[in-house]
């Protein structure tokens, strides 16, 4: 990348008995949007923490704007972070709060009171500046939060799974409000979450993180339809995971052998005969028959349905397999209603070879 | 219990009961609070009532008779040595809650915020500790250590400094009442302390705040009503204090709870030494509310 604005080079945070950053590498683009996502204490949030100068790293170096930042504490770094409990002062007005980074700017009283209903007026709280905190909805403190982070005009903005503790609806016109923003604003976002709805509704790119170590770097679609690895592929939950061992090739094809069977993967890398290999079918490129209707033609593998999930008008529909291992396979409403899924039902899973992805890692 | 009922029924241990309720869930809070009410009334108002009862009665040839004038009111209150004690109790209670509030801050500060996890229970047990200790063994340790022949003069000759005068006056008296109630305060103010979130600190910071100005900016802000807490009850100790002005100072200039003793002891004046009692309660009720005013009323700087 040519004009990396924030550039993390061999990161590392080590704490006694912890090592929570594991040397990661990773370079964000000027007004790029950047979600960093994983497990609880994959070390998302430690990262995020070592941007703004509240931890110091153990090893390796963080710039942003081409600026070293070592050693530069947190209250000079102007790295403005919205927290996920918001922090926002008690004591302090609406309008004291999203003024307080100008206050330790030493900006004069009125130009404070100013720029403070400026920024509410354009997050929509006009009229709420002398109200107090507590009397604020939580859509609404998590504007004053927005509010407060903006006010200096940095050119990047933290965020620490600011939206976790809202209700559906509020999250998703909050989402909405962050990507209008950061549209307007043309600053870096960087963003860190569990929820996968959040990551791929914001992000230009995802970082996926685990055990301290970044598993996966992609835009939402390529994480989704082509994960690098076994980790990724499970984190993204709607993808099914088959594990093998490679026992032919034929021009583009080669075949894996798995504990339910020898199936055809379209190789998309150099892969020798007798080595590891697992390939993922995505949860909506598996079609269902029921089993009376006879075998498909094509890679399938034989499961008896455990239950449904509603999400919308798509159906999650859960298979054990044969073989033991639990299968999800997603679908509109109306593709399955003639097969009347219920609990126990025996079905075939069914999809298309080139639908069958092989991992680059087999770890 | 239906065997195939559509929706579960409600557990019986959630329905209220008859049997604990006897009809009405209010009568559980007034059985409870019932024990406590009678505690008070018999151990707290009844002995006020009759303190202020006492103060209408008269002293006849040193005995005690029922009686309603308010003689003994006006000869105490327009009194000079009730003045004067009322002056200087005061002026040594307001200096006493400066002095705790200026070393406990600091001192919190540390504890709760500079020391691990386990050095901070050991401070606060070994501040804990003095609290339920004699505090008339800490008066005299501290008379071992002032005393004209005392540890802190004998360190003084041993350097080649004169000895000085330590015990009995305005700085002896402070030691002692700071004794009794700095400790108070510093827990008070721990407890405060360990309780504010550690994510405004850092988000002061991150929002461009140093070190000193969080202190002033975010942590005080946020313990305002526990410092408040604090003063009032170092106030509140300071003020009604006997054992330190008696041994620190011994007794000169007198303070209110000396002066009400004295009263006592001079011809039985149960009456007037009743007087003074009610008016020092009455100046602390008073402290106290000031104090829930200060600690409840938002004193905001508006930006404009």
């Amino acid at each position: 990348m040519t004009s990396s604005f924030v550039a993390l080079k061999g990161l590392d945070k080590r704490y006694p008995g912890h090592h929570a950053v594991r040397g990661i590498d990773l370079d964000i683009a000027a007004g790029e949007f950047v979600a960093i996502m994983g497990p609880s204490g994959c070390g998302k949030s430690t990262t995020l923490r070592l941007l703004a100068g509240l931890e110091e790293p153990t090893g390796g170096s963080i710039a942003i704007g081409g600026r070293d930042q070592a050693g530069i504490p947190a209250h000079l770094r102007d790295t403005p972070m919205v927290w996920q409990s918001l922090a926002l002062f008690p004591f302090l007005s609406v309008a004291d709060n999203v003024a307080f980074p100008l206050r330790m700017k030493r900006l004069g009283a009125k130009e404070r009171r100013r720029r403070a209903l400026e920024w509410l007026d354009r997050l929509g709280l006009a009229g709420m500046a002398d109200r107090d905190i507590a009397q604020l909805s939580g859509g609404q403190r998590q504007r004053v939060a927005l509010a407060r982070a903006l006010i200096t005009q940095p050119s990047i903005l933290l965020l620490d799974e600011p939206l976790s503790a809202l209700d559906a609806h509020l999250r998703v016109r909050m989402q909405t409000e962050l990507s209008r923003l950061h549209r307007q604003l043309g600053i870096t976002f960087v963003y860190v979450t569990h929820a996968q709805s959040e990551a791929f509704a914001l992000a230009d790119r995802i970082v996926i993180m685990s055990e301290g170590r970044i598993r996966q770097v992609g835009r939402p679609q390529d994480v989704y339809r082509a994960p690098a690895n076994p980790f990724v592929a499970e984190f993204m939950g709607m993808n099914n995971l088959f594990r093998g061992v490679c026992r032919g090739r034929a021009d583009d094809m080669a075949t894996i052998e798995t504990p339910a069977g020898h199936y055809a993967v379209p190789a998309r890398r150099p892969l020798a005969v007798g080595e590891p290999a697992a390939f993922v079918v995505a949860a909506d490129r598996i079609t269902l028959a029921r089993a009376e209707d006879g075998p498909p033609s094509g890679p399938a593998v034989r499961g008896t349905v455990l239950g449904l999930e509603f999400v919308g008008s798509t159906q999650t529909i859960f298979v054990e397999t044969e073989g033991g291992q639990e299968f999800r396979v997603q679908k509109q409403q109306h593709e399955i209603e003639a097969l009347d899924l219920v609990p126990g039902r025996a079905v075939h899973l069914a999809w298309e070879p080139r639908h069958a992805w092989l991992l680059p890692e087999t770890e | 219990m239906p065997p195939a009922s559509p929706k579960p029924p409600i557990p019986d241990a959630f329905r209220p009961s008859a049997s604990i309720y006897s009809g009405s869930p209010a009568a559980m809070p007034v059985a409870l609070g019932l024990p406590v009410l009678a505690w008070q009334a018999v151990f707290f108002l009844a002995p006020l009532v009759f303190l202020v009862v006492i103060t209408f009665w008269q002293v006849r040839s040193f005995r005690l008779e029922p009686a309603f004038v308010l003689d003994n009111w006006t000869r105490i209150l327009w009194s000079t040595p009730f003045h004067r004690a009322l002056g200087h109790t005061l002026q040594v209670a307001a200096t006493t809650t400066v002095l705790a509030l200026l070393l406990a801050l600091p001192l919190a500060y540390t504890i709760a915020f500079r020391l691990s996890v386990r050095v901070r229970d050991l401070a606060v047990s070994l501040l804990a500790v003095p609290v339920f200790s004699s505090y008339m063994l800490r008066i005299y340790a501290w008379q071992v250590v002032l005393g004209a022949d005392g540890i802190a003069n004998a360190v003084l000759g041993a350097v080649g400094l004169p000895k000085l005068q330590l015990l009995g006056g305005a700085f002896s008296l402070q030691v002692g009442l700071l004794t009794l109630t700095l400790p108070v305060a510093v827990l008070i103010l721990v407890f405060a302390m360990v309780g504010v979130d550690r994510t405004l600190i850092e988000a002061a910071e991150n929002l461009g705040c140093r070190r000193a100005q969080v202190i002033t900016r975010v942590l005080i802000p946020s313990i305002r009503p526990a410092i408040v807490l604090a003063g009032t009850t170092t106030f509140l100790l300071a003020f009604g204090d006997y054992v330190g002005p008696l041994f620190m100072t011994g007794s000169k200039p007198p303070t209110l709870s000396i002066l009400l003793v004295d009263t006592v002891k001079s011809g039985s004046q149960w009456p007037r030494a009743s007087v003074v009692g009610v008016s020092m309660l009455a100046i602390l009720v008073l402290v106290f509310a000031l104090g829930r005013l200060a600690g409840s009323v938002r004193i905001r700087r508006r930006a404009s």
